[in-house]
């Protein structure tokens, strides 16, 4: 696994190693019914808490994008091929909204705290299950 | 494998306190070469006070072996008093088994120095008409140990609180000051652990009673000591 | 949870009148990786010599695998199971890295020759080279390696890290985590370096003036805890009672800095009633929990 985690962003690991697994299955780099590393491989490997990559392997596994085959091991599941034509899409929004953005005079740092914050909101809202604004 | 440890680290004192007890006999042999022959007259008194000297002398080998407590690490290491103390204490093994351990190859390295006292006393001192037997030398070499046992689990039970320097030199002031009173005061004559110690060689028989005091005194030192080995803080 | 491989219970401890462990309390679960991050001088090696015996608490109760740390006989038993590296790092000078294995194997009759014979190679450690001429990390690494062999269920670590190279932080930490992987080790460290901690710990328990300041699973505090920043149009005419769950707060001017245990919402919305011009949120880091902790002391 050629993950790179930082310990010291503030960003839970498990949510890392979710978003690092997720990306690698967006651009290509782990296919549907690629097998990935057990829990304790990955956790020696990224030098983190093999409780922390249980955490990770879970949440994904509900999430449908990986499923475990009982003795062979945790594989990334058939059906994220659809997730990837999701994301090609989702991609197209955010250019498109960036290109907008930058033409309002908008710096980059200004563009990421804006959307962290915007996201940050987001999450939250849904969290609570009601409005937030 | 606690033996070997114990010896690695004892080693060096052991040593010097061979060369210690070595040292009269080099002395005498390089310094008189022909004093068997024009040895003055002296008179049993003086002999006796005259050997009892070298049974203080002999004495203090048992201080110079004495191991540090259970303590692992020698004065000349720097810093932290304790030092590789916490991982000896780390192991499954109890304090009790640790200090029994050191004690025990303390008085060995003591006792097998102490073998040199009766060569001493057979090349130096003794003259042919004195009578003094094989088995004579042999009972003063067991009579030296045993009382020898209490200045040994003096050295141990001050070294528990104490660091290496001072209890050295403390244990040493201690024998040489005892010996002072006991030759002194004709009160104290009775108990005099040095006389005590000679004995085999006058007598030719071993002072039972004085070796059961001392027996008793180095129990009560040991055990003193091994109650702080136990009881303290590391 | 009867789990508890480490418990203590309200430790005092001082030493000639001076307070080293004012009421800690611990638990530690099996299996677990757990970081016991501190200042210098804040009670971590006292904590960690009361949990091996080596000291008495003046108040309080320690337990290791359910047994008094104190008693002598448990003693025995506890230190059979748990593989300890010291503050200082200091082994047998005399002896070479090879005896020293013989030696401590002498005691433990579980040894575990294939994992001897894997720190030997990872940590490569010559058998031949005498312990005093070893550097302070290469007896890191041994000590591990004689803590870890004996198939330890319980491993207490006095900073393990300290004094070595990132290159040999980072192989260590690997180990750390391969035994705790493989063989479910407990593993119990202590560290001012909060970046590692935070790489491998799944619980904390952050120690300041002899006591617990914040305690928890590292995932659930790095989620709960969230640092508000509120800009205001004018700047606050009086102090704010801001709510529950505000912790620390800081004003320079029109900004008003919060860090946040709970209540994020509520304070969101009180910030915004107060007409609060841009309410920005950030992640924190363990090194931000632990410097409002260790500050405000």
């Amino acid at each position: 696994m050629l993950f790179r985690l930082n310990s010291s962003t503030g960003l839970p690991m498990y949510l890392q190693l979710m978003e690092q697994i997720r990306h690698a299955i967006e651009t290509g780099a782990l296919k549907a019914g690629d097998q990935l590393p057990t829990i304790r491989k990955a956790a020696e490997d990224l030098v983190m808490n093999p409780n922390t990559v249980v955490r990770a392997y879970r949440e994904l596994q509900h999430e449908g994008i990986i499923e475990l085959k009982h003795g062979s091991g945790v594989f990334v599941s058939e059906s994220v091929g659809g997730r990837a034509r999701v994301t090609r899409r989702a991609q197209t929004i955010v250019q498109s909204a960036l290109d907008r953005l930058a033409n309002l005079g908008l710096t980059e740092d200004e563009i990421r705290r804006l959307f962290e914050n915007e996201l940050a909101q987001h999450l939250a809202g849904k969290a609570s299950g009601g409005k937030n604004e | 494998m606690l033996w070997y440890k114990g010896w690695l680290e004892t080693r060096f004192q052991a040593v010097f306190g061979l060369l210690f007890a070595v040292f009269p006999i080099a002395l005498f042999t390089l310094a008189t070469p022909h004093a068997a022959n024009s040895a003055p007259q002296i008179s049993a008194a003086q002999a006796e006070s005259g050997i009892q000297f070298f049974a203080l002398y002999y004495s203090i080998v048992p201080i110079l072996v004495a191991g540090s407590g259970i303590k692992t690490q020698s004065a000349r290491m720097k810093k932290g008093l304790h030092g590789s103390m916490y991982f000896t204490l780390s192991l499954p093994v109890s304090r009790l088994r640790l200090f029994a351990t050191r004690a025990g190859l303390g008085m060995l390295e003591t006792v097998t120095i102490l073998a040199i006292a009766p060569c001493f006393v057979r090349i130096v001192l003794i003259q042919p008409e004195d009578h003094v037997s094989h088995s004579d030398l042999f009972a003063f070499w067991v009579t030296l140990s045993v009382c020898a046992s209490v200045f040994y689990f003096l050295g141990v039970l001050l070294s528990t609180f104490l660091d290496d320097q001072v209890r050295g030199w403390l244990s040493m002031f201690g024998v040489v000051f005892l010996f002072g009173l006991l030759t002194k005061i004709p009160l104290l004559a009775p108990v005099n652990i040095f006389r005590a110690m000679i004995s085999p060689l006058f007598t030719h028989s071993l002072p039972w009673a004085g070796m059961g005091i001392s027996v008793g005194a180095a129990a009560i030192l040991g055990l003193a000591a091994l109650r702080v080995v136990q009881t303290r803080e590391y | 949870m009867s789990d508890w491989v480490i418990q203590a219970r309200g430790l005092q401890k001082s030493f000639k009148g001076q307070p080293a462990l004012t009421g800690l309390n611990l638990e530690v679960p099996a299996g677990s990786i757990f970081g016991f991050p501190g200042r210098n001088g804040a009670g971590k090696t006292t904590t960690i010599r009361l949990l091996m015996g080596f000291l008495k608490p003046d108040c309080g109760d320690a337990r290791v695998f359910g047994m008094p740390a104190g008693d002598s006989a448990a003693g025995i038993e506890i230190r059979r199971r748990l593989g300890f590296v010291t503050e200082d790092k200091e082994l047998y000078p005399h002896m070479t890295v090879e005896q020293i294995i013989r030696f401590t194997r002498s005691f433990f009759p579980k040894w575990r020759v294939d994992l001897e014979q894997r720190y030997l190679k990872v940590f490569d450690l010559p058998l031949g080279r005498k312990i005093s001429d070893l550097s302070k990390g290469m007896r890191s690494r041994l000590m591990l390696l004689l803590a870890i062999s004996h198939a330890a269920e319980l491993l207490i670590l006095d900073e393990p890290t300290e004094g070595l190279d990132p290159v040999a932080v980072e192989d260590m930490l690997r180990e750390l985590v391969a035994i705790s992987a493989n063989e479910g080790t407990t593993i119990f460290f202590s560290s001012h370096q909060l970046e590692e901690v935070e790489q491998i710990a799944d619980r904390v328990c952050i120690i300041d003036h002899g006591t617990a300041v914040v305690t928890g699973s590292l995932d659930d505090l790095k989620t709960q805890y969230q640092r508000l920043r509120v800009v205001f149009g004018e700047a606050l005419r009086s102090p704010v009672q801001w709510g529950e769950g505000a912790e620390h707060v800081r004003q320079d001017g029109r900004t008003v800095d919060i860090l946040a245990s709970r209540n994020v919402e509520a304070i969101i919305n009180q910030a915004r009633s107060l007409q609060g011009t841009s309410v920005e949120r950030f992640p924190v880091t363990l090194k931000d929990i632990f410097l409002e902790h260790v500050r405000s002391n």
